[in-house]
């Protein structure tokens, strides 16, 4: 079930009243409700694959209570390698063994030898990069006696397959969510609002935004040979904004749906698209992901703390992981190494933690600088998109060699330019909008500072006519539900 | 209900001030296929046809009454752009009973299966066609596009409830000829980009069985009838094999999308629709086999 659907729509609300209609029944019940919400969620998609969300928590409820009571060191371990092996197993089975045929097969081409090897023609199940890592970090947080294992087994299904955040993230740690799970929830007017104020944003930048750049998208990166430089510019800078309009408008939906059940969600995404730098790009891009890699990655890899050479090593290695996470496909392992071509110079002169502080904080209006530093950071960004979205190393290429064409600098050759300048008009007011949240947790939080109620439901009502108006009417999905 | 009144006013005031480029949801009558209003009224003058036709935009490409009458039969063309299974269920109920025809040809084509009828919705409210019915109609699409059309064209039919529409005959790209049929001025074939289509809905499979039953029901004969297409289109659908159990199902349902005295390049001017130079091959053909089928007589 998609989140800008009609079924949702019905689905939400009704999943709502029931929750907190049983709330006297114990929080059991609830988690128990939830469960089945979320199972029927998954299922509008596609019921077979439920198996692995429910063998992906059995595996993990045990191993993880087995883990604990060990008292051998060496079992543990085991223990905690028949996890990664099972969850990472599937993982690898369903999203990445074509592409390891794939290359093997080339492997061989390149010595002479012609091996075939069979394909599974097996679609991807939606979310299961999501989930996997979540109860992976369970695991591992109860290997090392940072939490205690979940002897509730309500609460820890709840906990992975929860139906906001199931499928997209935001990629929870245990030790935040679990327990939230565990305690009693009691309805909270005002946190309630928020969360709608942020389903209302996370649908405008999704429906809006996203959908409609999609369709400039989709015609340039098809056939970019048929397109001027600056026809591909504007296709490439489209992008940019469908990704971050997609994603962070899914986890906004996600998160203030959380909020309406009581719990509170991590931040995903904070206002990206202002960073100075490379580094505060990613602070600041899927945060659930990045911190994910961080803690359980780059960490025991040694992180920072063996030298500069192997600090690198790492940072190389999570960002190929990164991008490998994302598909199996070249494209997106070359958009993770260039993103950690551009932050390892940072690093080398340490200047990567130079941009911790929020952008022009306490301001109206960035300095001349912070505007420099934000549009070299945000072009770089463009241009690495185009790895992200092309099918082929071969076609970002022949994107990027498109865009760097005497033609940049006429004027775009495209067709539909009434939805092209309300796209625009809209992208504008967006970052007009996170620009003023830019120091809080979503996109309209700078209108509950507003003395004027009227004025206040006035641009919610805005809100409202512009998905009305200008939402695009060829929904495209989520582009994150394929990883 | 503030905000539903609110929503209603402001979609009005885009409708009446806002050029057409800046309201992406709300088109009203701009870019729109414009034939349907001469057909409409060109309808209002025929009594007891022999054949009715129709369909999506195939249907008014394809079949050519001026080619019938040389038969000489009395036929309409009733096909108009992205014409559903749901919209030639309104045009069936309101018209048929008017012209009585002795045979229906219904144009089907797997798009038409898959298609949610959007366009339709704009195309009927646009010009007032079954008002009364595409409430029911457009609140069953759940889409908003259409739900904005409707609420400007119930504006536009309360400012002016006897709004008289003219439209030209001749324009850049077509010419309305007569009898709902519309020749295309190109020949040439030209590449437009595709995009792929859709999986079959279920409601638009009801529509479809609802439409024959009536018509079975008023004892009206009815042809099946896959016009010709190019190579390319025939690959273009995901759902063609529950498409093709479907129409299996029928007796007198003829597949023309292969014909092989048509050639991709010379008688299309695009991927779906014959130029007038492949509607002359085709119809006779078509014709012929009505003829040798029992379906219409000699």
């Amino acid at each position: 079930m998609l989140f800008d659907t009609f079924d949702f729509a019905i689905f939400l609300p009704l999943v709502f009243a029931i929750y907190w209609s049983i709330r006297r029944y114990g929080v059991r019940l609830q988690n128990a409700f939830l469960i089945l919400a979320s199972y029927i969620f998954y299922s509008w998609w596609d019921w077979r694959f439920l198996g692995l969300i429910i063998l992906s928590s059995i595996t993990d409820f045990v191993l993880a209570k087995m883990i604990y009571k060990s008292e051998l060191v060496s079992r543990k371990k085991y223990l905690l390698y028949l996890s990664l092996l099972t969850n990472l197993g599937i993982l690898s089975v369903f999203k990445y063994y074509n592409f390891f045929i794939e290359n093997f097969e080339s492997l061989f081409s390149v010595f002479g030898s012609s091996v075939i090897f069979s394909r599974l023609d097996w679609i991807l199940p939606v979310g299961i990069s999501f989930y996997t890592f979540q109860t992976i970090s369970y695991t591992i947080d109860v290997y090392k006696g940072k939490l205690e294992p979940s002897t509730d087994p309500f609460s820890f299904f709840a906990y992975v397959s929860f139906f906001p955040q199931l499928v997209a993230g935001p990629i929870e740690r245990a030790t935040n969510f679990l327990p939230q799970f565990r305690k009693e929830r009691s309805f909270n007017y005002n946190q309630a609002v928020d969360g709608l104020r942020q389903i209302l944003w996370g649908l405008f930048k999704k429906m809006v935004i996203a959908d409609n750049c999609a369709i400039f998208v989709d015609m340039f990166f098809a056939d970019p040979s048929a397109y001027s430089g600056s026809a591909l510019l504007l296709g490439a800078i489209f992008f940019a904004f469908q990704i971050y309009g997609d994603f962070s408008g899914y986890s906004d939906i996600a998160i203030g749906t959380g909020r309406l059940f009581g719990f509170n969600l991590m931040q995903n995404f904070a206002f990206p698209y202002f960073s100075r730098d490379i580094a505060e790009f990613w602070r600041r891009w899927h945060i659930s992901l990045s911190s994910w890699f961080r803690d359980y990655v780059y960490i025991p890899l040694g992180g920072s703390r063996g030298g500069k050479a192997m600090t690198l090593r790492n940072v190389f290695i999570i960002f190929i992981i990164c991008g490998f996470w994302h598909g199996a496909n070249w494209t997106f392992i070359i958009w993770g190494l260039l993103n950690a071509a551009l932050y390892i110079p940072l690093y080398v002169f340490n200047r990567n933690r130079n941009n911790l502080d929020t952008v022009a904080e306490g301001k109206l209006l960035p300095s001349m600088i912070d505007l420099l530093q934000i549009g070299i950071t945000f072009s770089i960004t463009v241009l690495l998109w185009v790895f992200f979205r092309s099918d082929s190393v071969g076609e970002a290429y022949i994107y990027l060699s498109g865009i760097f064409d005497s033609s940049i600098l006429s004027i775009p050759d495209i067709q539909n330019k009434g939805t092209a300048v309300s796209t625009i008009a809209m992208i504008v007011f967006m970052l007009a909008m996170e620009w003023s949240s830019r120091m809080s947790a979503h996109g309209l939080d700078c209108v509950v500072s507003i003395r004027s109620r009227f004025v206040r439901w006035m641009f919610y009502f805005l809100i409202v006519f512009c998905i009305g108006m200008y939402s695009s009417q060829t929904p495209n999905g989520f582009i994150y539900f394929q990883f | 209900m503030i905000s539903i009144v609110g929503y209603v006013i402001m979609v009005i005031l885009w409708g009446e001030y806002l050029p057409t480029q800046l309201r992406i949801n709300l088109k009203s009558r701009e870019g729109l296929d414009k034939n349907i209003v001469l057909m409409i009224q060109d309808l209002q003058n025929e009594r007891e046809l022999d054949v009715l036709f129709v369909g999506s935009s195939h249907a008014y490409r394809s079949f050519d009454p001026r080619i019938w009458d040389d038969y000489g039969y009395q036929t309409f063309n009733m096909g108009t752009s992205s014409q559903t299974h749901i919209h030639t269920g309104l045009l069936l109920k309101e018209y048929v009973p008017k012209v009585n025809p002795s045979l229906v040809v219904y144009e089907v084509y797997p798009d038409m299966f898959a298609n949610e009828g959007i366009e339709s919705n704009t195309i009927f409210l646009a010009y007032n066609i079954c008002y009364n019915q595409m409430a029911k109609v457009v609140l069953r699409s759940r889409n908003i596009k259409s739900i904005n059309e409707y609420i400007y064209a119930s504006f536009r039919k309360w400012k002016s409830p006897q709004e008289i529409f003219t439209v030209d005959v001749d324009t850049i790209l077509d010419i309305y000829r007569s009898k709902g049929y519309v020749e295309m001025k190109r020949n040439a074939f030209r590449e437009i980009p595709e995009f792929r289509k859709g999986n079959i809905l279920e409601h638009q499979i009801i529509a479809f069985k609802n439409n024959i039953k009536f018509l079975n029901d008023n004892n009206i004969q009815v042809a099946l009838v896959e016009a010709p297409v190019t190579a390319i289109e025939q690959d273009r659908f995901p759902d063609k094999e529950r498409y093709d159990q479907l129409m299996s199902g029928y007796n007198n349902y003829i597949d023309f999308s292969k014909m092989n005295e048509l050639n991709d390049s010379v008688h299309f001017y695009d991927y779906h629709h014959m130029n007038q130079k492949g509607v002359e091959i085709f119809n006779p053909i078509f014709i012929d086999w009505l003829q040798d089928s029992d379906i219409i007589e000699l």
